[in-house]
């Protein structure tokens, strides 16, 4: 059985099935129904769609990310404010004053549970942020058949 | 009329209703990308989504080099492959020494009760195919890309996605005309 050549098939495709110059034979005109009838199979779309308010949805998703990202920048900036603040301040203490630095540093490390625990509080909080953030906030299955309802 | 740059212009100031008119343009293309090389329906969405949010983190790297929906094509394609590489659910390379060789194996009950509807039985059996078939098929034939521009998407080399495409048709035409002569 003669077999069409992959050019066939590909004008075939491009230009349908009444183009062809020469004549075909009745295996070629078989084999180009079965392609013509594959073709148009291929260009079924599939049964599942996604849901009606996926645009939405997303743009829910990102708006929350985005903000993720600025309280993150925030928060980094703030930590990084607040650890230049303090070295500023027993710079300038100590400068001014040795004794001054010296007290400045000994209230500092009394403190240092507290700063400790206001540290991992706040890391705490961007964690348990980002991981609400990048869970889905509805059952995804379930979109998918309302969708098809 | 859907006018991409202004689209785009409108998305890096700021505009989340162009982005969601942007989503609303593309959702098709990027589920009919997913949803043929994903299996798993919960998996399905939540691809889509990390597409746009990877689209919109990006689009300011976005040059008008190559037209946008080949651009998202490939952020959809790179996403699924690199979901399917971490999830390890399913296999990327089904047929690793050569898929110039595969065939169908004998058929399961549930696709021998799909034979009635031929276009399911048609995506039923796509599923069943190695990756790169499904991923050619499926930019040429559903998403309408051009040999080019699938090269673009996948990084395939232009003949390599001819050579899979007719194989890929070669034998699901064989396949179906066995099928419905039996």
């Amino acid at each position: 059985m003669e077999e069409l050549s992959d050019e066939q098939i590909q004008s075939l495709l491009e230009n349908g099935l009444n183009t062809t110059k020469e004549p075909l034979s009745a295996i070629e005109q078989e084999q180009m129904d079965s392609y013509f009838s594959l073709f148009q199979k291929l260009k079924t779309e599939p049964a599942d769609t996604l849901p009606f308010n996926f645009a939405a949805e997303v743009t829910r998703q990102l708006k929350l990310r985005l903000k993720y990202r600025s309280d993150l920048k925030f928060s980094l900036f703030s930590a990084l404010g607040i650890i230049i603040g303090l070295i500023a301040a027993y710079g300038l203490l100590s400068l001014v004053k040795i004794d001054a630095g010296e007290q400045f540093l000994t209230a500092m490390l009394k403190l240092k549970w507290l700063l400790l625990t206001g540290v991992v509080i706040l890391s705490g909080t961007l964690v348990f942020d980002l991981k609400i953030v990048q869970e889905n906030p509805y059952n995804n299955a379930a979109g998918m058949d309302e969708a098809k309802n | 009329m859907f006018d991409e740059k202004e689209i785009v212009s409108k998305i890096l100031r700021g505009d989340f209703r162009a982005f969601e008119l942007l989503v609303g343009q593309y959702q098709k293309l990027v589920f009919f990308v997913v949803n043929r090389l994903v299996h798993h329906l919960q998996d399905k969405e939540d691809i889509c989504q990390e597409v746009f949010i990877k689209v919109h983190l990006a689009l300011p790297k976005f040059q008008f080099q190559s037209k946008l929906s080949t651009w998202i094509a490939r952020i959809a394609y790179l996403t699924t492959v690199d979901h399917l590489k971490k999830s390890k659910t399913e296999l990327l390379v089904d047929y690793p020494e050569s898929i110039d060789n595969y065939h169908f194996t004998d058929d399961s009950p549930e696709l021998e009760l799909m034979k009635k509807d031929t276009a399911a039985y048609v995506n039923k059996l796509i599923e069943k195919m190695p990756l790169q078939y499904r991923t050619v098929l499926t930019l040429y034939h559903l998403n309408e890309f051009t040999c080019p521009e699938i090269e673009q998407i996948t990084g395939i080399p232009e003949g390599t996605v001819k050579s899979h495409l007719f194989r890929a048709r070669r034998i699901l035409k064989e396949k179906i005309e066995h099928d419905l002569k039996n």
